[in-house]
């Protein structure tokens, strides 16, 4: 008997205790900012003999950072147990979704009424189908797994409690994203997301460039946040319903009953899409993620790896249907996804800053995603967004690990040889690597591959795009593994007399450990169609079944590759991956010389790759500087001429009236009872006048 | 024997004009009062004129508005006296003067 929305009260505090959490973390921290002044005025500058566990040369404010062990610190339990008790019950929650007997059902909180807009209610409420349930798992335990890492990398850090304040409230916007039944909740959580990773990258915003990077993530994200409006009134003028699971029901009998439909929704399409472009930083709106590197690596992991960045992929999955129905639009999906894959994917080959390559190889991969919804393969996406969290979270936590042992040093140049020095952040970066290269058997092996393959089967223009995706695998190998040489091998580039590299806290290398064996094993979840039955191939795709089938109805599933070519396409995939994670292996393990040969033999492509093919300065010349011309002109002229002339226009008359006026006090009482006597006299004779 | 309205409403006006005469020459505190006193028991004497030609034009009813106004007025420019007197007061210990030209610092 499926349970009763009453009965399910309990799956509200899934996201509200991420909630909770972020305001006493918040709380935490005002009181500690409290403590930290009160501190600084009884001790005045007296030195403060503390050993601060760690020494984080970006970080401000060394002296200060001995309060936190204080109250301050008391937000690490607070979030983390948080996060721990939304995980199980996130698990509860879908293990009782599973144990239902029919998979189209979903589970439903109870809801509240927000707004009666007279038209239709908008609902507060929160539903896991299948689809909800693979994201909430992602986000509550990956999420789980970076807070108890982050505890280990910010300690010490004079805004530690106000960086889980901003995390879980994070965690809380993400949820409601992936939680949501209607697309108002939605939207909600899109720009909660926005909003806290913007907080986030700034987070050490009194180095400038970080609250630089967090406006420019923020901006950016606003231009596909239009979009997604946009997209989603022209829904509601279409369909006159909210609700997520209703429109996405709606649209093949919607095309059936209303031809002249079919231009609406392809426009309602791309806006979503361009929503979805901002927010999973896809061409051309990608420039903002390598920039939001800014922020501390836990962030990176959590939020600009693993989840909010998924959240694109997560909508065009929820509404298959209405892009389904355009095969033209899918292709543009397809290939904005294939471009952007390869765009990044060159970048990240020259990239110096460890931070930078994950960064770049993130866009390429969720261009691998896009890459896989415009194929029709929306479980594919989701099976490839699934193993991406975790192995792209492995290997952020793990060059945050390197960086933090490093003393915050992120140029790969000035690394080299460190598993000597840290064996643990080695061994798990180095299966983090192997994933995300897709090496044999690993679980980004299986997901690529699963996509390539979907792509393959379409045929046509396709083909092209399958190209694309191999040549980026081979990319992808490259520059994985140039990262892993320069960072883990060769001579040690830095300078010994300074500092001792050294291995991280227990509390930061066991989540690696975790997310290892998950990087290892993600593959499980969906393994290709020619393996054994008893293996349960394509696992993922028969869980998602009742969320994709209506968009894989109005595409028409491709025709399924014939088991040879199947085989053929799994072994070139692994194929190119060992080639090239060999070749940049090998030439990378003695140190970065052939990066300095690459500068120095052909400097001006160096330049182009290693700036992302200039998107970013063709934005600076032909958006930013006419923006800023025009504000120029509209403060001089509008504000400056229009505005400052009407308002100052205004005082200048009440001040010269005023000097005027008070020639009228003239200090004389006879002057003043003239006046009197004249008015009244003036009075009395239009009294009379008028009778 | 009755004295005609016409002649009271004569007395009036000269009061009157003495009063605002002296109201507007005269420097000292004082006397500006006694004007401003003056000035109302004209406008008095003219309420009282006015009541007793209605009385006689209404064949010796009589008319009771003008003596009531009369009795107001009374009353306001003893009121007016006595603020305005204790304000000479005050202004003659701080000053030492009650001449209004020493008495013009709010002009600017």
């Amino acid at each position: 008997m499926p349970p009763t929305q009453a009965d399910l009260v309990w799956m509200w505090w899934i996201p509200l205790l991420p909630l909770i959490g972020s305001a006493v973390c918040g709380i935490l921290h005002l009181l500690t900012l409290r403590s930290r002044g009160a501190w600084a005025h009884k001790a005045g500058g007296h030195g403060h003999g503390h050993d601060h566990g760690h020494d984080d040369a970006g970080h401000a404010d060394h002296d200060h950072a001995s309060v936190e062990a204080g109250i301050g610190a008391l937000a690490y339990p607070v979030a983390v147990l948080a996060m721990a008790v939304s995980f199980v019950l996130a698990l509860a929650a879908v293990v009782q979704l599973g144990s239902l007997s029919d998979i189209a059902v979903s589970i439903e909180g109870p809801a509240w009424q927000w707004i009666d807009t007279g038209v239709f209610p908008i609902d507060i409420s929160i539903v896991i189908d299948r689809l909800s349930a693979v994201m909430v798992l992602i986000v509550t335990g990956v999420g789980l797994l970076i807070h108890v890492y982050a505890g280990g990398y910010m300690k010490g850090d004079p805004g530690f409690a106000k960086f889980f304040a901003y995390l879980n409230l994070f965690v809380f916007a993400m949820l409601m994203l992936v939680l949501s039944s209607n697309l108002v909740g939605l939207f909600v959580g899109w720009e909660g997301v926005g909003l806290c990773s913007y907080l986030l990258i700034g987070f050490w915003y009194e180095k400038g460039w970080p609250a630089e990077a967090g406006q420019k993530a923020f901006v950016m994200n606003r231009i596909g946040d239009a979009c997604f409006l946009v997209g989603s009134f022209l829904l509601v003028h279409l369909f006159g319903t909210l609700d997520l699971s209703d429109i996405a029901g709606s649209v093949a009998g919607k095309l059936s009953s209303d031809p002249g439909a079919q231009f609406e929704l392809l426009i309602a399409g791309l806006c979503l899409f361009g929503g979805a472009c901002g927010k999973s930083a896809q061409f051309p709106l990608f420039t903002w993620l390598p920039d939001a590197m800014a922020g501390p690596t836990p962030v990176s992991a959590l939020i600009h790896a693993a989840t909010m960045v998924t959240a694109g992929v997560y909508l065009l999955v929820r509404l298959n249907p209405l892009f389904a129905a355009n095969p033209t639009l899918m292709f543009v999906i397809a290939c904005v996804g294939a471009l952007t894959a390869f765009i990044a994917g060159t970048t990240a080959l020259v990239q110096r800053d460890i931070k930078k390559v994950l960064a770049y190889s993130t866009v390429s991969q969720l261009g691998y995603m896009f890459l896989a919804l415009g194929t029709g393969a929306f479980a594919s996406a989701i099976f490839h967004l699934a193993t991406h969290a975790f192995f792209k979270a492995l290997l952020f936590l793990g060059a945050g690990s390197v960086i933090h042992g490093m003393h915050h040093e992120q140029d790969m140049h000035k690394m080299g040889n460190l598993r000597r020095y840290m064996p643990q952040t080695f061994l798990t970066f180095v299966v983090g690597a192997a994933a995300l290269s897709g090496l044999p058997l690993m679980s980004g092996f299986f997901s690529k591959d699963e996509i390539l393959a979907h792509t393959f089967a379409r045929g046509g223009g396709y083909y092209a795009l399958w190209l694309i995706g191999i040549v980026t695998a081979a990319l992808t190998a490259f520059y994985t593994w140039r990262m892993v040489a320069l960072t883990f091998f060769g001579p040690e580039r830095f300078d010994k007399a300074k500092f001792q590299p050294h291995e991280s806290s227990s509390l930061m290398t066991l989540p690696l450990l975790v997310l290892a064996a998950l990087a290892i094993l993600g593959g499980a979840l969906s393994f290709p169609a020619v393996f054994p039955a008893f293996l349960q191939p394509e696992y993922m795709h028969d869980w998602l079944r009742p969320v994709t089938e209506p968009g894989v109805e109005l595409l028409g599933a491709a025709h399924p590759l014939p088991h040879s070519t199947e085989w053929i396409l799994l072994a070139l995939g692994a194929l190119v991956a060992l080639v090239f994670a060999h070749t940049a292996f090998h030439r990378f393990k003695h140190g970065p010389q052939t990066d300095l040969a690459t500068f120095e033999r052909s400097p001006l492509r160096a330049r182009f790759l290693s700036e992302a093919w200039g998107i970013d300065a063709l934005y600076t010349r032909f958006v930013v500087g006419p923006v800023r011309v025009l504000g120029l002109v509209v403060a001089a002229l509008i504000d400056g001429t229009l505005i400052d002339g009407f308002v100052n226009g205004a005082a200048q008359a009440a001040l010269s009236g005023g000097m005027r006026l008070r020639r009228m006090t003239s200090g004389s009482i006879a002057t003043y009872g003239l006046w009197m006597g004249a008015v009244t006299a003036l009075i009395a004779i239009l009294l009379v006048w008028n009778r | 024997m009755s004295v005609p309205p016409s002649h009271l409403f004569v007395v009036a006006a000269l009061l009157f004009s003495i009063g605002a005469a002296g109201f507007f020459l005269r420097r000292n505190v004082i006397v500006v009062l006694m004007c401003i006193e003056l000035m109302l028991n004209a406008a008095n004497l003219s309420f009282l004129a006015a009541s007793r030609m209605h009385t006689l034009a209404h064949g010796g009813q009589p008319d009771l508005q003008g003596p009531i106004f009369a009795l107001f007025v009374i009353v306001i420019a003893a009121v007016e006296a006595a603020v305005g007197l204790a304000l000479v007061i005050a202004l003659y210990r701080n000053k030492q003067t009650v001449s209004l030209d020493e008495v013009a610092e709010l002009k600017d």
